[in-house]
């Protein structure tokens, strides 16, 4: 793969976060808890990342997501993995992250040593039906528990058609879940949940999600001071450790970096001469391959995809198709209340993500909040669930906003799914035409 | 004799619309086989399913990227080609995420009538999912009487089931003798039978089928001594396929494990809830009752395995592992329902099948992950199966090879060699 | 006995006149003829068998029993009866090198894995056809394009002048343009060549790592002249490959072994 990064004398270089320091050692220290674990007693328990950690955590298990996990080799490039997964029968038409996740069950080996063998398994049916049934396999495996949660999504027509009641009966059906995935964490670890903890969970979480908001806020100023990188990285802890204190130190100061830099008025890319949307996971293999759009003077300043880890968006994608009260946060005091803000979270996440209208709109507000001369969607062959919908949203863009919009195929770790050579051409041309057309829009105006 | 049920599914859309126009129904189409037809039917309308051509789903580029099936971008390739026109509603079931962007996308662009997507969950043997849905689909039967301005009684529910399961007990009836040594009935007619259950009134249908049970014992029998297989996988409406098999190859396809054969039509409605709630009886027939589906789980399956039969010759055959113990308390039940490889594994087993062949969708998620499970199932237990992708414009000759080769691999060594030339099931 | 078999590739017709003394034994190949599938598979098949007839100086009616194979077996109109390539590339490996388990056959448009027993009975198989990469169109292409006789592609492709080139492209019509495009820069053709030929290498291999791979091991088909593609397979995978004479014939050996099988079961059965 080409290296764009040039290094200091590249115009479009800017210096690194001084928080990185302090979120490696986070990083470190969750790696080295995750070795320990995989020979101790400590129980693992592998789950996705679209069921709310705060299940998990107050329980004392190791955590593992498996979105994470399939990332990170993907960042090592370890395609073997996804050779022995597909040498055992399944297809290359997978997705990349579970392919990795399997071969490296199957191998026994990983970017942690061994492979961490769970105690159960958690999968969600929320976002698409080949996610679960990855989970499942990882289950199956080594023959053990696995449970699985339906994130009941809430469509934007079911309120407007049928009223509260609907929305009312899907919050309830997942806050039932929650309470039987407890159930299931008590038997499987021995433990009884710390209600304590669980409501503290619920608050850090909830701050944290904040912060992202605010995160993602400062990035989409105009001119932008960090770049979509900073972002990958920072959502790399997200996802690992959503609701920890840990990551509340980072996160607030890594903002309050931002906003020096935003009084300094140092920006992500020097020259930075075209803004544009990123949607759906990048391949994290190719982030040096995204340099190339800096190379060019386009830098990416809102994403859809990154706004999931956020509480805000969410809400303004749905808008008022949804009650009062599932908007509004309230600080849980008590086990139930905490079951409660979970689902209605549960609900209004997913809810955003696999229902079309809803994906539109919330593109069409960012792409207008964040000022956005053209959107670069990331095709994932093989996640259906994220890309769900590219085509729509681009048209859309294109119709209702006259934004540009180009459609990038590629996968989330899987190199050989990718072909550089063409898709550095398009990148070339796309951002000569959002050129063309910024400038157009602009001798227009004044 | 089948020349009814042909009929049918060659001409569909004139059939259906034929119904509109003599009996005055209106045509409902569905894309999932786990819609609860029988509410619509109650109603006095008609459910028709929506299947995929073997046009190029070219329309469907703008709207759904190349690595979703074919088999739901050809089904909005047709809806926007104005196939569906005549149709006065869609409704759908959740079941996987592709046939859900197929839907949204008919909502955007098309103009049906009347829309409805109907959140079955993904869990279907909690007691919390069915009352969940039971709710789901109260709101659902509101609606049918809205479009269709009249009051759905029980009574009225209870008609429609019993007009369903006759049919579902008519075609197992006939589907016994498929079990035989040659079985009464080919694959493609044994398809004919259940696509065209799908696609018209099924009170005529019973009819029809009756008739027929009268008449299939005076018909020659079919070819002796031809392999028997069974396929297995994604939604299969293509019936060249079934001519391939059997016609050029010459092995009968005895059953099968697809949403378009054995599984829309096993599984009848449990008479005792039926006098209580209707409703209630029609959630636990399309959640419990009738066989599962890849894209739908219960969470605690793993019960399940630790006693199912065919656990010693293991569906992790990856990393076979001793049989563990039932832990003495559990808070959770097994599962209500059968799991789906045992399912498979006695249907294959009962049919004395002797090859599985995997028709799989390219870019079938469920299937997919599903399909190393199935081999090694059936591997166990001594049957030896395929995997052959497919898509809606199957390209006969490259399948043709694999399945060819396949049938070879699995006869007797003498096969190959026998004087005469291979010959196709005559009917 | 005399039999015939016949092998209809996408790219490549042949046909194969097998003699058995009563029989018995192994036989021997008394003649063969390869020509290229022209668009009227029929009329192929006919010119096939005339050569091959001519060569082995015999009449069409010297000949007991004909089986074709290939991808357009069926439409051969004189064969007696028609078996996939798949039981015939492991029938005719066998017959060549009856250690064999493992076929690697490399055709013009796919590629197939095949594993077998010591009867040469298929086991396994797995097959690539959706994709031109690991086949011999693609091999074609760039003898094209870089205007190298075919045959001369493998020792071309060992004698790197400066270093082999990366063509990072998975698919052959991508690859295409950035081979034009090293063209431009100076790149000499050895090194495109070494470049090209280790693609496939490792797209062969893919399909390989899927199987469990037998000794002994043998390659057959177009591409097994090929030393481009042959010896880098063989150091990748650790193992000396069997290559026959002329292994562009193989299936169509097989066929006519099956010819010859068929009619002692039809004396055997006394019909």
């Amino acid at each position: 793969m080409a290296k764009f990064n040039k290094g200091k004398e590249d115009k479009h270089y800017s210096p690194p976060l001084k928080c990185w320091g302090l979120l490696k050692e986070v990083n470190d220290a969750y790696d080295e808890r995750i070795k320990a674990a995989i020979d101790s007693k400590k129980p693992v328990i592998t789950a996705t990342g679209m069921i709310p950690q705060q299940l998990i955590y107050p329980f004392d298990v190791v955590y593992i997501c498996g979105e994470w996990y399939g990332s990170i080799c993907g960042f090592h490039r370890d395609v073997g993995l996804a050779e022995t997964a597909e040498k055992c029968g399944f297809f290359h038409e997978l997705c990349s992250y579970a392919r990795m996740m399997l071969g490296s069950m199957i191998e026994d080996r990983g970017f942690l040593g061994r492979y961490p063998k769970p105690a159960a398994v958690i999968g969600t049916e929320g976002l698409c039906v080949g996610q679960v049934k990855w989970f499942e396999a990882l289950a199956r495996y080594h023959n053990v528990p696995f449970f699985v949660m339906d994130s009941a999504p809430i469509m934007a027509h079911d309120y407007k058609n049928w009223g509260e009641e609907a929305v009312r009966d899907s919050v309830e059906f997942v806050a039932r879940q929650c309470g039987n995935a407890i159930d299931f964490l008590e038997w499987v670890t021995g433990q009884k949940l710390d209600e304590e903890k669980f409501v503290n969970t619920m608050k850090i979480m909830h701050r944290n999600e904040l912060l992202w908001d605010d995160l993602l806020d400062l990035w989409g100023k105009n001119p932008s001071p960090i770049t979509i990188r900073n972002l990958f990285t920072f959502e790399n802890l997200i996802i690992s450790l959503p609701a920890t204190e840990d990551t509340t130190r980072v996160l607030e100061e890594g903002i309050g970096e931002v906003h020096e830099r935003i009084d300094k008025g140092i920006t992500g890319i020097e020259n930075e001469e075209v803004r544009l949307l990123w949607n759906a996971q990048p391949g994290w293999f190719l982030l040096d391959t995204m340099e190339y759009f800096r190379s060019q003077g386009a830098t990416f300043v809102a994403s859809p995809y990154l706004a999931l880890w956020g509480s805000k968006y969410r809400f303004d994608s749905v808008g008022d198709s949804i009650p009062q009260w599932l908007r509004e946060w309230k600080d849980p005091e008590n086990f139930d209340e905490c079951i409660w803000e979970l689902a209605k979270g549960i609900t209004t996440q997913n809810s955003a993500r696999p229902r079309l209208d809803a994906t539109i709109e919330e593109i069409k507000r960012m792409a207008i909040k964040a000022e956005v001369d053209g959107g670069v969607w990331h095709a994932v062959r093989g996640c259906k669930g994220v890309s769900y919908g590219a085509l729509g949203e681009r048209e859309a863009m294109r119709n209702d906003l006259a934004i540009p919009g180009f459609i990038m195929e590629g996968s989330q770790v899987d190199y050989r799914d990718f072909s550089e050579g063409p898709i550095l051409r398009q990148i070339r041309v796309f951002v000569e035409q959002v050129k063309r057309i910024k400038k157009r829009r602009i001798a227009k105006s004044s | 004799m089948f020349s009814y049920f042909k009929d049918i599914v060659d001409n569909r859309h004139d059939h259906a619309q034929s119904l509109q126009k003599k009996k005055s129904k209106k045509i409902i189409g569905y894309l999932c086989s786990y819609v609860p037809e029988e509410i619509i039917y109650a109603a006095g309308g008609i459910p028709i399913r929506l299947f995929s051509n073997e046009e190029s789903p070219s329309l469907s580029e703008n709207f759904m990227q190349n690595y979703y099936c074919t088999f739901s971008r050809s089904i909005l390739h047709q809806g926007l080609a104005g196939e569906f026109d005549y149709m006065d509603g869609l409704v759908t079931a959740y079941s996987c995420v592709t046939m859900r962007l197929a839907f949204d996308n008919f909502q955007r662009e098309c103009n049906f009538p009347y829309t409805r997507f109907l959140y079955l969950p993904g869990i279907i043997d909690t007691p919390d999912a069915k009352a969940f849905y039971h709710k789901e689909l109260r709101r659902f039967k509101r609606d049918m009487e809205d479009l269709f301005g009249r009051n759905i009684t029980d009574n009225d529910l209870r008609d429609a089931i019993n007009v369903y399961d006759e049919n579902r007990e008519l075609i197992l009836e006939i589907f016994k003798g498929r079990k035989e040594s040659p079985p009464n009935i080919s694959g493609e007619e044994a398809y004919l039978l259940t696509l065209s259950s799908m696609l018209t009134d099924k009170a005529e249908h019973n009819k029809m089928l009756k008739t027929l049970i009268k008449d299939l014992p005076k018909r020659k029998p079919l070819k002796a001594g031809v392999n028997r297989v069974m396929i297995v996988g994604s939604p299969l409406d293509n019936l060249k396929l079934l001519r391939l098999i059997e016609k050029d190859i010459g092995a009968y396809v005895v059953t099968d494990d697809t949403c378009t054969g054995t599984r829309y039509i096993m599984g009848t409605t449990p008479t005792d809830l039926m006098d209580k709630d209707p409703l209630k009886a029609l959630v636990q027939r399309y959640m419990i009752s009738r066989p599962p589906c890849p894209t739908k789980h219960s969470p605690n399956r793993w019960i399940e395995c630790m006693t199912c039969p065919f656990r010693t010759v293991s569906c992790f055959a990856l990393n076979p592992s001793p049989k563990r113990t039932l832990p003495k308390s559990l808070p959770f039940p097994a599962p209500e329902r059968i799991c789906r490889f045992r399912y498979a594994l006695q249907l294959g087993i009962n049919h004395k099948v002797e090859g599985v062949i995997a028709l799989i969708q390219k870019f079938c998620d469920p299937h997919g992950y599903d399909y190393h499970h199935v081999t090694q199932a059936f591997q166990d237990v001594g049957i030896p199966s395929v995997p052959i992708e497919i898509d809606n414009m199957v390209s006969i000759g490259q399948v043709r090879t694999r399945i060819e080769a396949f049938i070879e691999m699995i006869q007797p060594v003498d096969y190959l060699i026998e004087p005469e030339i291979k010959a196709g099931v005559e009917i | 006995m005399i039999t015939v078999g016949i092998d209809i590739g996408s790219m490549s017709a042949d046909a194969v006149i097998m003699e058995f003394a009563e029989g018995i034994g192994r036989g021997k190949i008394m003649s063969y003829a390869i020509i290229p599938t022209g668009w009227d598979s029929a009329e192929t098949s006919k010119k096939c068998m005339d050569l091959a007839l001519k060569k082995a100086n015999i009449k069409f009616s010297d000949i007991e029993y004909i089986v074709s194979t290939g991808y357009g077996r069926v439409i051969v109109p004189f064969s007696n009866k028609n078996i996939t390539e798949i039981s015939c590339h492991a029938k005719g490996a066998n017959w060549n090198f009856p250690s064999v388990r493992t076929i690697l056959d490399m055709g013009g448009q796919d590629c197939k894995v095949i594993t077998c027993d010591e009867a040469g009975k298929v086991t396994s198989f797995l097959m690539n056809d959706k994709c031109a990469a690991g086949a011999g169109r693609s091999m074609e292409i760039m003898a094209k394009l870089v205007d190298v006789p075919l045959k001369s592609i493998g020792e071309h492709s060992f004698q790197i002048v400066d270093k082999q080139a990366m063509i990072s492209s998975t698919c052959v019509l991508f690859a295409r343009s950035e081979v034009m495009e090293l063209l431009r820069e100076g790149v000499h053709k050895n090194d495109i060549l070494a470049g090209a030929c280790d693609a496939l290498t490792s797209r062969v291999l893919t399909l390989l790592s899927r199987t469990e791979v037998q000794k002994d091991f043998a390659i057959s088909g177009g591409i097994a002249k090929n030393i481009g593609i042959t010896k880098r397979v063989e150091e990748r995978l650790g193992l000396q490959a069997k290559i026959a004479d002329e292994p562009q014939i193989i299936g169509a050996i097989g066929a006519a072994v099956f010819a010859k099988d068929t009619i002692l079961k039809q004396r055997e059965g006394g019909q």
